[in-house]
């Protein structure tokens, strides 16, 4: 079956951040996307920022990352652009300066940073070993299996779908779906559509052949895995540092802070 | 002696994963053609994810397939992403109330119930979603104002996604790959 021998993506190499646990990788995108709600002040997260920069800096793909900086960067100006812009056509609207617009784009920076680590360095198996790891029930693990198993399979699908619109002479671009939404909507969602369904019949037959989900679990489960997962010194000094970090944005937030802004109270 | 019969069966949690899938890859897909947020690629966006939801829907016709479905995603988006840690409670709250008006409404057996139940889940979680970008984005509170327009315009296209998702339904129990 096709979804089975995906071949697995690239991963970082073998640097200090490559060889972290999945969890640990987990755990620090979790705490991180939890920190950055609660951090307001630029400092703060101007901290965080950085710090996870060096993190994602390990793994060695200095291209994805400054692309993805690029595209923020380029963001954060049009929003200062599209800002001056409301502040001219409606004069109510308070002029915020571009450093405090800076602050929702810093929010992302950190998640980017942490999630491209995840990205990059995890292999499909370890992540679906990790998710077992959680001790999910069933009916939660094979569903969120199957998603992570059926992503890089699917996108190969959606390659061969728009090969195929080329071949009859359409070409999927902003343009074309300004021009001929309906269209859009009807060359893209239906091969999608009639893919999925036929890959989910037959994925979903092939694991009750297989007797997938028989003995989750249980005493009588004895499948290990190929590569198990192990928590290593590594992975507790990586958890202690994030620690320290978080609390050190912390005091440049209490010390540093500035109030919020805006034309609301 | 007997065993128990499980509630889901294998091969609708396998169609549960797999449109799980679709619906993450498909909203990315529109993001990257369509050219960013545009009004356009909002609405196709969304359209795209209700009509996936309605045909998921009419696949699996079970109290739970709604929530499920949407805990999947949330799940996998934590795991992977992060950032979905904050929609899950609008997330799952919308499911739930919407899974219960379904049930009011007489179950999933109905069409129409299923269409209702999905343009209902679609507007408290949008509600939910404006609040969560508060949390973000408070200390821009005009952003917040933008982001409601922005989630506003993904609304009308969630609206047109549940007639596309009963039309395309009508031609996939034409190609015999929905039965019920």
């Amino acid at each position: 079956m096709h979804v089975l021998f995906v071949a697995e993506p690239r991963t970082g190499g073998s640097g200090f951040v490559s060889g972290l646990d999945v969890r640990t990788k987990i755990l620090l995108s979790l705490s991180m996307s939890v920190a950055v709600i609660f951090f307001k002040s630029c400092g703060s997260l101007g901290f965080l920022t950085l710090a996870t920069l060096v993190y994602v800096l390990d793994l060695g793909r200095y291209k994805v990352v400054s692309l993805c900086y690029v595209a923020i960067c380029l963001m954060w100006l049009l929003s200062i652009g599209f800002m001056g812009l409301i502040c001219t056509m409606i004069p109510m609207v308070p002029v915020t300066d571009p450093v405090t617009m800076l602050i929702p784009f810093l929010r992302t920076m950190v998640m980017l940073n942490t999630v491209l680590v995840l990205a990059l360095s995890s292999r499909i198996q370890t992540l679906l070993t990790s998710l077992k790891s959680f001790k999910l029930p069933i009916w939660l693990y094979i569903p969120s299996a199957v998603m992570i198993r059926f992503i890089p399979s699917f996108i190969k699908d959606i390659r061969q779908i728009h090969e195929t619109m080329r071949i009859r002479g359409y070409s999927l671009n902003p343009i074309f779906i300004f021009r001929h939404p309906r269209l859009s909507v009807r060359l893209m969602a239906a091969p999608i559509m009639f893919r999925a369904l036929r890959s989910a019949d037959d994925l979903g037959v092939a694991a009750e052949l297989k007797g997938v989900g028989y003995g989750y679990f249980t005493e009588n489960n004895k499948i290990k895995s190929y590569t198990p997962l192990i928590f290593q010194l590594n992975d507790a000094v990586t958890l202690g540092v994030t620690l320290l970090l978080l609390i050190a944005a912390g005091v440049i937030q209490a010390v540093w802070g500035t109030d919020t802004t805006g034309m609301l109270p | 002696m007997k065993k128990k019969q499980p509630y889901w069966e294998m091969r609708e949690l396998v169609v549960i994963g797999v449109f799980a899938a679709v619906t993450k890859v498909s909203s990315i897909l529109v993001a990257l053609v369509g050219g960013g947020m545009n009004p356009l690629s909002l609405i196709l966006k969304n359209l795209l994810f209700t009509t996936l939801t309605i045909v998921l829907l009419y696949k699996v016709r079970k109290i739970g397939a709604l929530t499920l479905f949407l805990f999947v995603n949330v799940i996998v988006s934590m795991l992977l992403m992060g950032g979905g840690l904050f929609l899950i409670p609008p997330m799952i709250v919308a499911g739930l109330a919407a899974e219960g008006l379904i049930l009011a409404l007489g179950g999933y057996q109905k069409s129409i119930n299923l269409m209702i139940g999905v343009g209902f889940y679609d507007l408290l979680f949008k509600a939910g979603s404006v609040g969560v970008s508060w949390l973000y984005m408070r200390e821009q509170q005009e952003m917040v104002i933008m982001s409601a327009i922005i989630v506003g315009i993904g609304y009308i296209g969630a609206l047109m996604g549940l007639f596309t998702g009963a039309l395309f339904v009508k031609e996939l129990r034409h190609a015999c790959i929905i039965r019920s």
